[in-house]
């Protein structure tokens, strides 16, 4: 498993942990990501059960395990959740699980036990070392209750399955995308079948082009900066999303000509 | 799920207490338990489906006697052996009705296999995340990690153990409830046997004392053919458990020790 440097300013740091070549080729890559300021770190959608060896295997050669006091979930998929009662066997029995709050009791599914510190809709701040972490919602992109991280300092917004790629294996050579246009084709599928709502999306770009953002991270495929944030948020403000829906009109025309004929 | 490592006491210097080749050859024995916890479930399984109509059972035929007692009240003198047989009757009810609340034993026991397949799968996972710690080069964080993961590894070990040996625990119980109600079987036949006889007897009320022996005998054929069920699929489990003790037996060798 690959780790990548997306900020360092003396003890704040953004980490990115993906592109694993163990993984298996059945299950979706995702980066995990981690925020560190000082001796305290947050682990962001620390990914399924499956990976979870290797995620651990590469975290543990750039932070001291003692030091995770925060877990963060942007939704209740399994690839961002179905290992936490592993990473809580890991992490200090005093770590916090920050999650969308509809989703608690849904999440509780993989791990019972664990306490969680429900994130409201309208999101939160928390302090995380010296620096200042915002949770923005981003409900119905995909899920129905999700939330990004911004941090102010580093001007970096993981931002959950929104920028999200489906790349071809060994197609990676970075973290960054190298060429927006070309990066579009892997992207736009994604986007168009599992983000459903255009008026959450349209609310979503218009919170986020109001922050002041370099970089956007997301859990799958690669992260934009620089001049790529604008023209990512400017594409997805012209996609046309939720493309399920036409699965209902396809069926609906089925089922008339039946009963037509029937 | 047991309580989160603690971090508390691992220090810098402490080395992994676990090397990977011992890792590994846990790692055979817990696939083989894994593969017996799975034979054992369809077993547990089939034994839990055919016990499900046992209450309806033990309910029915607790009204067949209250019917039967009526019915020998009815007949006077001519009913005084009925009578004191469907006392006994309603005897062996209460039993049947012990067991019927027992038979939740049959889910537990489902509950606590199934328990077993997820700490054996997060056996596995941490015994993966240990495998990658500690064949690469890790400095003063990584092996903390590691000591931490061992200690992970040996709670779900003690978990393990707990839930095979309620699993065989589970299993011995229904042995005995399967034999309890094989009892009330054949009890119940022989009281629809006497009712029967006792019907020849009992002038202008042998129609009513024969129905009572034929319903009972029919409630008597479903509870055997229901226990029959029953004990074919424990005794398979009884089989995969034998074979399963077998096994974890091998986890507390001492070059084993965690």
């Amino acid at each position: 498993m690959r780790c990548f440097k997306l900020f360092s300013a003396g003890d704040h740091r953004w980490l990115a942990f993906g592109q694993d070549h163990e993984r298996p080729t059945s299950i979706v890559d995702t980066n995990q990501v981690v925020v560190c300021s000082g001796r305290t770190t947050m682990i962001l959608d620390p990914g399924g059960i499956e990976i979870f060896p290797m995620v651990m295997g590469a975290l543990v050669h750039q932070i001291d395990m003692e030091t995770v006091q925060h877990i963060f979930m942007s939704h209740q998929d399994q690839d961002v959740a179905s290992a936490l009662s592993l990473w809580r066997q890991v992490t200090p029995a005093s770590v916090s699980i920050h999650l969308p709050a509809l989703w608690t009791s849904y999440i509780a599914h993989f791990d019972a036990d664990a306490k969680f510190v429900p994130i409201p809709d309208e999101g939160v701040d928390m302090r995380l070392g010296s620096v200042q972490l915002r949770f923005l919602p981003a409900h119905y992109l995909h899920s129905s209750a999700a939330f990004c991280v911004y941090d102010p300092a580093a001007r970096l917004l993981f931002s959950g399955d929104i920028g999200a790629a489906e790349l071809p294996e060994g197609t990676r050579r970075d973290i960054w995308v190298a060429d927006f246009a070309d990066h579009v084709a892997a992207m736009t599928g994604f986007h168009r079948r599992y983000l459903g709502s255009p008026a959450a999306r349209d609310a979503w770009v218009e919170m986020i082009s109001r922050l002041d953002v370099d970089m956007i991270v997301p859990q799958h495929g690669l992260a934009f900066r620089g001049d790529d944030v604008r023209r990512f948020l400017d594409w997805l403000s012209g996609l046309a999303i939720g493309t399920g829906i036409e699965a209902y009109r396809s069926r609906a025309a089925l089922i008339q000509r039946e009963s037509r004929h029937g | 799920m047991t309580e989160s490592a603690q971090w508390s006491g691992v220090t810098d210097e402490q080395r992994p207490t676990v090397a990977a080749g011992t890792i590994r050859r846990y790692r055979g024995i817990l696939k083989q338990v894994e593969i017996r916890v799975r034979l054992i479930l369809p077993d547990v399984n089939r034994a839990n489906r055919a016990m499900y109509r046992l209450a309806d059972l033990s309910e029915d035929l607790r009204i067949l006697s209250l019917n039967a007692e009526l019915a020998a009240g009815r007949a006077g003198p001519r009913g005084a052996a009925v009578r004191a047989l469907t006392q006994y009757t309603r005897g062996l009810v209460r039993r049947l009705v012990d067991i019927s609340e027992n038979a939740s034993g049959l889910r537990q026991l489902y509950g606590t296999s199934t328990s077993a397949l997820q700490t054996l799968r997060l056996l596995r996972q941490l015994e993966e995340a240990a495998i990658h710690l500690d064949i690469v080069d890790i400095g003063g964080s990584g092996r903390r990690a590691l000591s931490v993961i061992d200690r992970s590894r040996a709670i779900k070990l003690q978990d393990i153990t707990t839930q095979i040996a309620g699993i065989s625990d589970g299993t011995a119980k229904l042995a005995v409830m399967v034999r309890v109600v094989d009892e009330v079987v054949s009890q119940a036949a022989s009281i629809a046997t006497n009712i029967a006889a006792e019907a020849v007897m009992a002038g202008s009320h042998e129609d009513e004392f024969r129905a009572v022996s034929e319903t009972m005998s029919r409630y008597v054929e479903e509870l055997r053919t229901m226990n029959d069920q029953a004990a074919r699929g424990l005794r398979g489990a009884l089989e995969s458990c034998k074979n399963l003790l077998q096994t974890a037996n091998l986890l507390n060798r001492p070059e084993m020790a965690v």
